[in-house]
Order: C-alpha cells, then structure tokens, then sequence
C-alpha cells in the first residue's frame, strides 16, 4: 500500500473520507482535467477530418487514435497526448534533477535518476573544484573519487540526449554537485510541477530544499555559496589520507561540518511533510510544503507525530481549504 | 571579459611583410595609374590623370545611372576592346600573374569570365571561376587547383572570383584586381567598404615569393580623391555585435533553471560593447560639466533674453527674404551684372551676434534651373522650381574654408541671396583668366563706397519686386516690433556684448552635449533588448509556447529545437498538421520554402497541389507576424511573410521524387551551389524536426522525416568535401 | 467424482459459466513502480513490477527495446502443505516465461530502448488458475507503472469436467485430470497471445470452451479498465491543478 500506514479510528477516517471527497467534488467540476482520464486501450476521440498528431502515450489502431497508458489527455492545437500520472521520470533539456551516484568509470559518473536509464555526468561536463576550465587530464580522472564517489547524492541539470540514446548531465554551475547533510526522499515525479524555480533557501530554517523534476527531493543544511570547493577539495583528500572510510566520521571530525541539532530537526520536520504530502499524493510545491510544516509546528507536533493518523487527517483537510480559497480567487 | 586567468598571447606584425601597391585602372583607357605607394602615400596627381583618362561611358549607358547601377563590364563593349580582356593582357605582359579578379555577383564573375575566355579560346582551360553558387565539389577543387598553381591563362593563372574567395580561404596570388568598385548589397549600389577593400586586396602579395602585391581598381566612373583615399586608406570595419534575440535561444534559455534570458543578453558582446562606453562618456559629462560651470556671465538672464530675440529677429527676416526672393518676385532681376549680396554666415559654428548680416558682395553670371530627373517636376511652372545663381565673389559663401581667398565662382541658391542692388557691371565676355576675375571683383569690392555716392541703392521689395503679399507684410510689421524692442533692451548698451554672448553660446552648447551624452549613458546602462526581449516573451506566452510563469511547453519544446528555420512559423505549421497530412514529397518540398532565401526574379510558380501549401505556409505565417506584430516585436508583416521564397518548391520536389540532378537545374535557373547549399539545410532541418517530432512522442512524424532525409540525401548533392 | 452437481452447481456453488469473484487493488508494494494484488477466489498473486530501468547485465541489453523479464515464484504458504520449493524449479520456470511472453506482446517495448522491465509475481494464496491471476496482476502492475501498453492483457482459464464447460476453474477442478485451457487476450483487439491446454479435447468442444476462457478474459478487463480509470481519476483528484 503506498499510502500511509496509519491507524485511522472512526471520526478520522470519517474526516479523511470527507476531506477527500471533497477534492474529488472540486476537481470533477465539468471541463476539468480529471474528467479526461483515460486507460490503456480507451479510444481517445478526435476530429479525424484534419490531421491528428498523436504524441506520447497514443497509438493507432484500426484508425482510432487509442491511449497507452493510464493519464489524463492533453490537447495542443492538433497534437493529442496522454500525460501520464504514475510513471518513471521523463527528463527533459534544462531540468534540475537529483539523483545517486551509482558508479564511477573511465571519465563518467553513472547516476540514478529514476530514468529508464542512468544518466551519465561527464567529467568534463562538470565544474573542476578548482574552478579553472581546462581539458581534463588524466589526474583529474584519477581523482574522480574525490568529487563524487558511489552513493553519493548529486545535484545536476539535464544537457540532452546524446546520439547513442544516453541521457548527459551537467553540473557546470556552483550550485549544483555534490549535497551533504540532509535527506533524500523519493516521490513520484508526476507530483513535481516544473517551475522556474527548484532551488529553494528556505531562511527561517537555514535549509536547501531542492524539488528534483525527478522526483527526487533534497532537504539539507543551507550550504554558502558552494565557492569553497577547494576546502572541501582538501578536506577529501585529508579524508582518503587517512583512509577513513565512511563520510559520517569526517563529518563529525570537524566543528565546521557539525549540523545544529535545530538545523537537523527542521530537516527531519519538512522531510516529514513531504512524505505525509506524497503518500496523500498531492502536488507539491515549496508553497504547500512550507504551509504543511507550519501546520506541524503551530500545532506543537513531536516530529514523528507528524507521521501520525490525526496529521494525516489534518493536511487533507488543510489541502481542501487551500484549493477551495484558491478556487474561489480564480472564480 | 576574462580569458579565466590564463595568460594569453596575441601574435601580430602591424606592418604587411609584403607591401602593396595600389593601381587604377580607368575604364576605356589604356595602362595602370599608380595611387598609392609601397609606402602607403596617395598620389594626387597620378589619380586625377587617372580620372582623365576615363572614357565616358556611352550616353545610353549613362541613362541607367539612375536606376539601377550599369554592369559596364557586362553589357559592354566585347572582343578585344573589352576592360577585362584588356587588364588581363596587360598582367600578362607585365607578369602580374597569378591574379584573382574579384566582382561582386556571381553572375557577372563567370560573364567576364566568359569574356576572357571567348577571346582566347587556347586558353580556356586556364581560367578559374569561384563563387559561392558553383558545385560545392567544383568550388573546392577550384581551390586546390589554384593553390597549386594549375589554374592558367599562357601560364598565367587567373581566377574569377566573388567575395568569398576573400574570406576563409588562404589562397593568395601576386596580383587583385577589383572589376568594380561599386557592390550591391541588398537594397542599393554602394562604395565598397574599406573593410572590404583591405580584406580582398589582402589577397594580393604571397609572403616570401612576390616582392610586392599589386592591386588594381577598374574605375569606371568619376571618384572623388577622398573617396578613394577612405576606400584604399581606411581601417579595417569595426568588430561590431550584429546579435540578435531570437526565439529560439529565447527559449533555450528558458526552460532552463537559471536560464535568464537576461543574463544572456547582459553578457553578450553587445552589451559589452555599449557598456564599455560608459566610463568614457561619464568622463566626458564631468569635463564637460566642469567647463560649463566654470563659465560665469553676469546678467546671464537679460543675455538670454536678448540672444532669444536676435534669433527671432533673424528667422523672421530670413522669412521675409524667402518671399522675396522667390522666383516669381526676384527672377527677372536676376541678370548678369547685377551685384548682388549674399549671406556668408549661414552655418551653425560661427553665429553672429548683431543684428546686422554678414554679407558679402559679388556679381551675378548666370542663372540656371536646377535640373530635376523624375518628370513631374519637369513639368513644373518655372516659378515654383529651383534655381541656382552663379555668382562670382570674394569669399566663398562658408568662410571657414582654408586657403588663399580665391576669388571663385559660387553658385547659390536663391535663398542664401541677402538683397539686389540696383547696380549693374559690365562684365568680361572670358572670366577664364585670372586677371579678368581680379579686374571684375576689384569693381565689386568697390561697391558698397561707391554705392552712397552714386546713388545705387538695394532693391526694395515693394517698390521693386512689387510684392504684394499679405504675410509679408505681417512679417515686416514684426520684425520692426523686434528691432524697436532691441534698441531698448537694457543689455544692448553694455560694452563688449558680442563676447557675452559668444560666451552664452558656448554654455549652452556644452549643456545641449551633455543632455546627448547622458541620454546615450541612460539608453545603454538599460539593457540592450531589453524591451524587444519583453516583446518577444510576450509572444511565445500568445502562441502557447510558455506558461504565464515562463515554463516551456509542448510547442516550445519543439520550437527549441529547431534552429536552421524560422522556428515559430514552422512549429504551428507542424502543430496544425499541415505537416502530417501531405505526402513526404510534398513535405520535402513546402520545407525548402523555410530555407530558400535568394530572390529569383522569374521564377515560375510551383504547380497547383505545391502552391495551394505554399499559400497555407503563407497564412501561418502571417498569423504569426500579426501575433509578432501585436505584441510589439518590430517586424513588418508582408517582409516577414516574404521572407518565405517558393522558387524551389519544384526543384525539390523534383529531387525528393529521384530526378537526377542535371534534370533539377533545368527546372529553376538558380546557380548548382546555391541549390546544394539549400537541400542541405534542408536536411539538416528535417533532422531537427525529427528531434522536435520524437520530443513530442509523434512516432509516425518521425518516420515520415527519417524517410524524406533519406530521399533527398543521396548523390552530388551530398557528395563528401575534398578536403580531409 | 461428481464437480457438477445435476442442478447445475459446482463444489464452490458457482454455476459452470460463473467466474469467482474478482477484486483487484493497485499499490500494493511502496517502493516499486507499479504494483498490484489480484483475487479470483481464493486465489491471491501480488505482482510488482520494477523499470524500466538500467539493464542490470549489460550482456542482455538490447539497442532497440526493452528488455523485459519476468519472474513467478509461489510463497511457501500459498498452498495446504506448506513446503519448501527450490527457486526455479521446472514449473515456475515455465510459468515465468509464459507471462514474460504474454506480456511482451502487449508493452511497446521500442519506446525504451536499452531499458530493463522486471516484473515480479508471486503467488500468495493458490486455488487453480494461478496463471491468470499472475497475468491479470502483472497487467495492472504494468499499467500501474506507466509502461505504455498497446492493449491490456488479461487472462482467464476454463475446463472441461463432467461433460460441462466451466469457467474459472478452482483447485480441486483443475487436478481433476480434465481438460484446461488457459487464455490470454489483447482485449481491445481480440487477439490471443496466449492458449495452453494440458489434455485432449475435440476440436468442437475445445472451441467451446475456448469461447468460454475469451468470454471470462473480457469480463476481467471490464474489471480491470474500472479499476484502472478509477486509479487514474483518484490520482488526479488528489493531484490537484
């Protein structure tokens, strides 16, 4: 079951209930997009008197134009698609994705993104941590390691397709590369909206939270304008030198890498958010996380609590009032 | 702009190791006139004997001049009379060889050839032509011919060329020779730059195996020296930004993250440019403004007042004397004798500040109307036309000319005339001589002594002109108004008025400058395209491309991936399915519309099914630069929808169908080259399409485009380059 | 042994045209990417379906579609004597590539070129027909997981005992000894992907009950398009705009 495993008594459950059909009612209004729901094999109905273009998730058959896959169907101009809800992620040029190293090869970095595919981050398509642009040597293969290493969790942007069919990043920018101290949390990418904005500083916490177009979210401690990458550079090599083999204890080494325990504990609140958010399966945007971890905290919630059935309740009931007030703003 | 702290190091030799000389040759005379030295001097003389050789062009040709600019060489005399055959003996016979002759159309580059060629049929095989519209294989192994020196004329190679030729290529010979001096460069004929100069006569002179390079200009029609002397003189053009915002990058930028367009626009090089002014204009400002407020008047503002009524005063009277002398009042005084005074303190830099004119006096020659080319004004009453006066005087009418004062013929129009006076001179029938201009002018300089005692007087407008006008009346009332207001003003008996005012001036001059400087200051501090940028956002929201929070969608995704068409015209083309409807043939051939871009004047009109898409393609399009339009892109609609050529349309389909490519150039009339150039754009535009078509998901769109590269991809039109 | 009774009935009450009851639910496994549990009866499968992701071996990887693999396994509870089974014996084997087959045929495998589709069945409960139902839960684990199909497959079983055709047979039908018939089905299309029958039957009686299994297989994707579509609107709904 991907929804929470919570135990609901009655009243709670009777809310739930509530709650949710109240979205449903607000969304099953006539021309919305809902009522657009198709399956694979449902006939999508067109106007075959001029050309149709079928994009993604449509196919022909028997000259109807049939959905191959379960979404909702989206028309533009005379191009017909399905956009599909649950699915693996579809990356597209100019997104910001989160992702784990799964490997280090000759000048590559493999990385997990929840593609069909790993990605793959050039070394060259990456920022050296000297900042120089330069070819790339052969030391700097040797020293990929001190970059990235196996699961380590990466921040990058997509560069495209390449001709073989594999999917590049790029990470050519100060903000993007290597995130530390914080939390991974895995949502399906249909609830992440593309936006101008992924990056997200939120001040009142001191916390970098990033909303991969993945799906993949990072809470983490507020790092400075990453411009001291040669530091961290040295503080790696002091790390191999010796040879101590997991991050945590070099973390703990140094009095500039102890996170606050306020700082921690906010990470742990807004990572709850998200999952309570995504096991509801309602979209997220940096807007509604920061109002569901409001909501926990003006509560006085314990941080599990916010895992807890009357939270759970709560944030539906808290979602049906933000989407009815925005509603009526639009009406 | 930072080279990322690497040290950088520029080689450079700001002399030319081989020097050039530059050569005229006038059109229909015979030999070369030296102008500029090895040195680099330009030689006066050499170049106006020049300029006499020239043989007038014929008066038939001269009627073209108007119109548009006469291909002499072309149209003109053949055999052995003709310029080109006869510049190429002489390099012959000089050994000025090898020699690449630049002209400046491709057509008329492969006619001289021709010419050449006709005369010498021994040596047909020895002449190059090279221009961008030859067979691109052909092209290239023209290249290598003449770098290997295989390209000759009685072993003497010579190559006709356009411009390209110039630019890329390192194929230099001993000698350049300009067929024309003159090139057109889309909507009129104009002086080739210097720029241009110094890049095609760079040509001239191989390092290490001729002493010198020679030049030569085939001139053939009048230059003024300082034209010259720019065109050979001059600096190289400048290296300026010629960016430009389009969709494309437009949302390239956008979708991603922190992809500002502005940004890239504050770090393009034309930014750069305009921003690196400033410094330099603000130091300007506060010299400037320190000079203006190191100027201190006393009574600043009576000066003021009475500056602004002398100007009034002045308009006024200027005013009255264009009624005056208008042709219809003045004409019939206008004879030969008659002294006349003109103005000589007409422009800007020299103003005067009292109240009377400075004029000059001189006597009356002639008069002649100013000859006017379009016919309605042929037609015109001779009262309402133009005339010139030829006036023999002191002084030329602007002063600040140097040199000796020469007592010179001037012509002026009718409204640089001051007043007539009732004298008249006899003058000498031969003005040629000196002596009798001296003996003329001394009578005229005589004039204003003379003029009290014998009772010479000017002109009067009413008694003598009999003017009758109303407005001129009202006009002369005024002005005795103002005058009497003069004599009054309180400031007018202050000593040394006219340096005051002098003075005034001055200031207000500097404050006019710096109001300029600051407005350029304020106009490139804001960001260049800043307000096209806003425009052309606003467009891809209209048309569906961007969301309001400028988040790319389907349509730009695919817009984004077309970069060798006009991306939006295209993009609804695909998203109304005219794409997906017609055959691929069809397709192949309205997409050569999108990159076809020369103007053929006769071309025949495709056949029906190919132009009815045509017209479709035509609608888009219009539809999109209404849309342009509406947003306030500046675009002019018709231009844009022009900007489609269907010349093409059947010699691609043709391809597309299998035609061998001999068969498809007897369809249209466009050079090989240009045709091979647009069927490879073409296919590179069919493979961003298949990019944009797979983006969308659309899989039988894909393979529509897969199949039509394949169709048209094939053969000479393909072939590999020449060079590894 | 008497399986229909002369009123008509079965040994669980069905009548022999009657099918068990079908309940089907989606999500059943958090962290894969599709997933769903799947009831005929006492029969219970869960399947899961994984990708598509990175070929795990890269020896495998095919440059124009996906790879797609299946695996079925039978919990050791599943069945009355609980047993210890070996991984891969003949059985499950055989019924692993019969699924990959069937659901080959339906997932446009061309969209993801150098891409690894798993699908995990396994049996929790079994009481006959277990092929189906593994069929039916890996059709919607599938279309639970956005993996574009060109139809949906389901699948169903149906016999031959006492002169009578049934559909849907039960455990103790199917070890009657009598003829069984297994069908898969492009459902929109109508077109077989997959037909098993372990005995003997004339050929008239045989497209009866074949007849019968296609009749069963539609009932199922009736089911299963309901409860897809109501998925998708849920998903929707909650989304939001």
């Amino acid at each position: 079951m991907r929804e929470l495993q919570v135990s609901l008594n009655r009243t709670q459950k009777i809310r739930l209930q509530k709650a949710l059909q109240n979205l449903q009612d607000l969304s099953s209004k006539p021309n919305s997009s809902a009522s657009a729901s198709v399956t694979v094999s449902d006939t999508i109905s067109v106007n075959h008197e001029d050309g149709v273009l079928k994009g993604h998730g449509t196919s022909e058959h028997d000259g109807e134009v049939v959905a191959t896959l379960c979404g909702v169907v989206e028309r533009v101009n005379k191009l017909v698609y399905v956009r599909a809800l649950r699915a693996r992620y579809k990356p597209e040029i100019g997104d910001i994705v989160v992702g784990r190293v799964i490997e280090v090869v000759p000048k590559r970095w493999r990385v997990e993104i929840n593609f069909s595919q790993d990605a793959v981050l050039m070394l060259s398509s990456m920022n050296l941590p000297d900042g120089i642009q330069r070819r790339r040597t052969a030391i700097d293969e040797l020293n990929m390691r001190s970059i990235f290493e196996e699961s380590d969790v990466v921040c990058a942007e997509v560069r495209g397709f390449q001709h073989d069919g594999s999917l590049h990043l790029q990470a050519r920018s100060q903000k993007y590369g290597k995130l530390e101290r914080g939390q991974l949390l895995t949502i399906p990418p249909y609830l992440v909206k593309r936006r101008k904005q992924h990056f997200h500083y939120l001040e009142q916490y001191g916390i970098d939270l990033i909303i991969g177009c993945n799906g993949f979210i990072w809470v983490g401690e507020h790092v400075e304008a990453r411009d001291d990458m040669v530091t961290e550079d040295q503080e790696k090599a002091s790390e191999q030198n010796s040879k101590s083999s997991g991050r945590l204890t070099s973390i703990g080494e140094g009095e500039k890498a102890y996170t606050p325990l306020d700082t921690r504990k906010s990470v742990c609140r807004i990572a709850n958010a998200i999952r309570v958010l995504s096991s509801l399966a309602f979209n997220l945007t940096v807007e509604v996380i920061l109002e569901t971890v409001e909501m926990g905290t003006t509560l006085n919630l314990d941080i599990h609590e916010m895992l807890g059935a009357e939270f759970y309740v709560l944030v539906a009931e808290q979602e049906v009032k933000r989407r009815n007030s925005s509603g009526k703003k639009k009406g | 702009m930072q080279v990322h702290q690497q040290p950088c190091h520029i080689v450079y030799t700001d002399y030319r190791p081989t020097p050039l000389q530059h050569y005229v040759f006038p059109s229909g005379g015979e030999g070369l006139y030296l102008v500029v030295d090895e040195k680099g001097k330009f030689r006066e003389d050499s170049f106006q004997k020049a300029l006499n050789a020239l043989v007038p062009a014929r008066e038939g040709e001269k009627k073209r001049e108007n119109g548009k600019w006469q291909k002499g060489l072309v149209a003109g005399r053949l055999g052995e009379e003709s310029d080109i055959f006869k510049m190429v003996k002489m390099i012959i016979q000089r050994q000025y060889d090898p020699v690449i002759l630049f002209s400046f159309s491709k057509r008329e580059c492969e006619s001289l050839a021709m010419q050449v060629s006709n005369m010498l049929p021994l040596l047909k095989r020895g002449i190059g032509v090279h221009h961008s519209g030859l067979l691109p294989i052909l092209k290239e192994v023209i290249e290598i011919l003449f770098q290997e020196g295989l390209i000759k004329v009685r072993n003497v190679m010579c190559l006709f060329a356009t411009e390209t030729f110039s630019i890329g290529l390192n194929m230099p010979a001993k000698t350049v020779v300009f067929t024309n001096v003159r090139k057109f460069d889309g909507d009129k004929f104009r002086w080739i730059s210097s720029g241009e100069y110094i890049q095609m006569s760079g040509r001239a002179g191989r390092r290490g195996i001729d002493e010198r390079g020679i030049c030569i200009l085939m001139v053939d029609e009048k230059l003024e020296p300082s034209t010259t002397k720019l065109m050979l003189k001059g600096s190289a053009d400048c290296l300026n930004s010629a960016f430009h915002l389009s969709y494309n990058m437009l949302l390239n930028q956008l979708r991603c993250e922190d992809g500002d367009p502005e940004n890239l626009l504050r770090n393009s090089f034309y930014q750069f440019q305009s921003d690196r002014a400033i410094p330099d204009l603000q130091k300007q400002v506060k010299n400037l403004e320190e000079q203006r407020d190191s100027i201190i008047i006393e009574e600043e503002d009576s000066l003021n007042d009475y500056l602004h009524l002398l100007r009034e005063c002045k308009k006024l009277k200027k005013k009255i004397r264009d009624i005056v002398f208008s042709p219809k009042y003045c004409l019939p005084f206008l004879q030969p004798g008659r002294l006349v005074s003109i103005e000589c303190t007409k422009t800007e830099q020299t103003p005067s500040f009292s109240i009377e004119d400075q004029v000059t006096w001189g006597v009356i020659i002639n008069f002649e109307k100013v000859k006017h080319l379009s016919k309605e004004e042929i037609n015109q009453k001779p009262e309402d036309a133009d005339y010139i006066v030829d006036v023999l005087t002191r002084y030329l009418w602007d002063c600040n000319l140097d040199g000796p004062r020469m007592k010179t013929l001037v012509w002026v129009r009718l409204g640089q005339i001051h007043s007539l006076s009732t004298a008249r001179i006899s003058i000498p029938k031969n003005l040629l001589p000196l002596e009798a201009r001296e003996n003329t002018m001394k009578i005229v300089s005589e004039y204003p002594s003379r003029a009290s005692k014998e009772g010479f007087r000017l002109l009067h407008p009413e008694d003598d002109f009999k003017v009758q006008n109303s407005e001129y009346k009202k006009k002369v009332r005024r002005v005795e108004a103002l005058e009497s207001l003069f004599m009054k003003h309180k400031i007018v008996k202050s000593p040394l008025i006219e340096q005051k005012l002098k003075v005034l001036c001055m200031k207000k001059e500097l404050k006019a400058k710096i109001k300029s400087i600051k407005e350029t200051m304020r106009t490139s501090t804001a960001l260049a395209f800043k307000d096209e940028l806003k425009a052309r956002k606003r467009v891809l929201r209209r048309l569906g491309y961007v969301t309001s929070d400028d988040v790319v969608e389907m349509k730009g995704k695919v817009a984004c991936e077309i970069t060798s068409a006009e991306e939006l015209t295209l993009t609804e083309l695909m998203f109304n399915g005219v794409i997906k409807d017609i055959k691929v043939e069809e397709m192949i051939s309205l997409l050569s519309c999108f990159v076809w871009q020369e103007k053929l004047v006769d071309a025949q009109k495709p056949r029906e099914e190919l132009n009815l898409l045509f017209t479709q393609l035509q609608e888009t399009a219009r539809r999109v630069a209404k849309v342009q339009l509406e947003s306030n892109v500046p675009i002019d609609v018709e231009n844009f929808v022009n900007s489609f050529r269907p010349d093409i349309m059947e010699a691609v389909y043709a391809w597309s169908r299998g035609s061998k490519f001999y068969e498809i150039m007897e369809i249209t009339q466009v050079f090989e080259g240009s045709l091979i150039r647009a069927i490879r754009r073409l296919e590179e535009v069919l493979q961003q399409l298949i990019m944009a078509a797979k983006s969308i998901g659309e899989t039988d769109l894909v393979s529509k485009f897969e199949e039509a590269v394949s169709k048209i991809k094939r053969d000479i039109v393909f072939a590999a380059s020449l060079y590894l | 042994m008497e399986y229909v009774s002369p009123e008509g009935l079965r040994l669980d009450g069905r009548r022999p045209m009657e099918m068990r009851q079908i309940r089907a639910e989606i999500g059943a496994v958090g962290k894969a990417d599709g997933s769903a549990v799947f009831e005929m009866g006492n029969t219970k499968v869960i399947a899961a379906v994984y990708g598509p992701r990175e070929v795990q071996n890269r020896s495998q990887q095919i440059n124009d579609k996906a790879l797609v693999r299946c695996e079925y396994s039978m919990a050791n509870f599943s069945t009355g004597d609980r047993m210890r089974k070996q991984k891969g014996d003949r059985r499950s084997t055989e019924i692993s590539l019969v699924i990959r087959q069937t659901m080959e045929a339906c997932i446009l495998t061309h969209l993801m070129p150098r891409s690894q589709i798993d699908i995990f069945v396994q049996v929790l409960q079994a009481d006959g027909g277990t092929r189906s139902a593994c069929i039916n839960a890996a059709t919607l684990a599938l279309a639970d997981a956005g993996i574009p199909m060109c139809d949906l497959i389901t699948s169903c079983s149906a016999g031959y005992l006492n002169s009578t055709p049934l559909l849907d047979l039960n455990y103790v039908e199917d070890s009657a000894g009598g003829a069984d018939v297994t069908v898969g089905i492009l459902a929109k299309s109508d077109k077989v992907t997959l037909l098993q029958m372990d005995a003997k039957l004339p050929m008239d009686i045989f497209e009866n009950i074949m007849q019968l299994a296609v009749e069963g297989c539609k009932a199922i994707a009736n089911y299963i398009r309901e409860v897809l579509l109501e998925n998708t609107k849920k998903l929707e709904h909650r989304r939001g705009v």
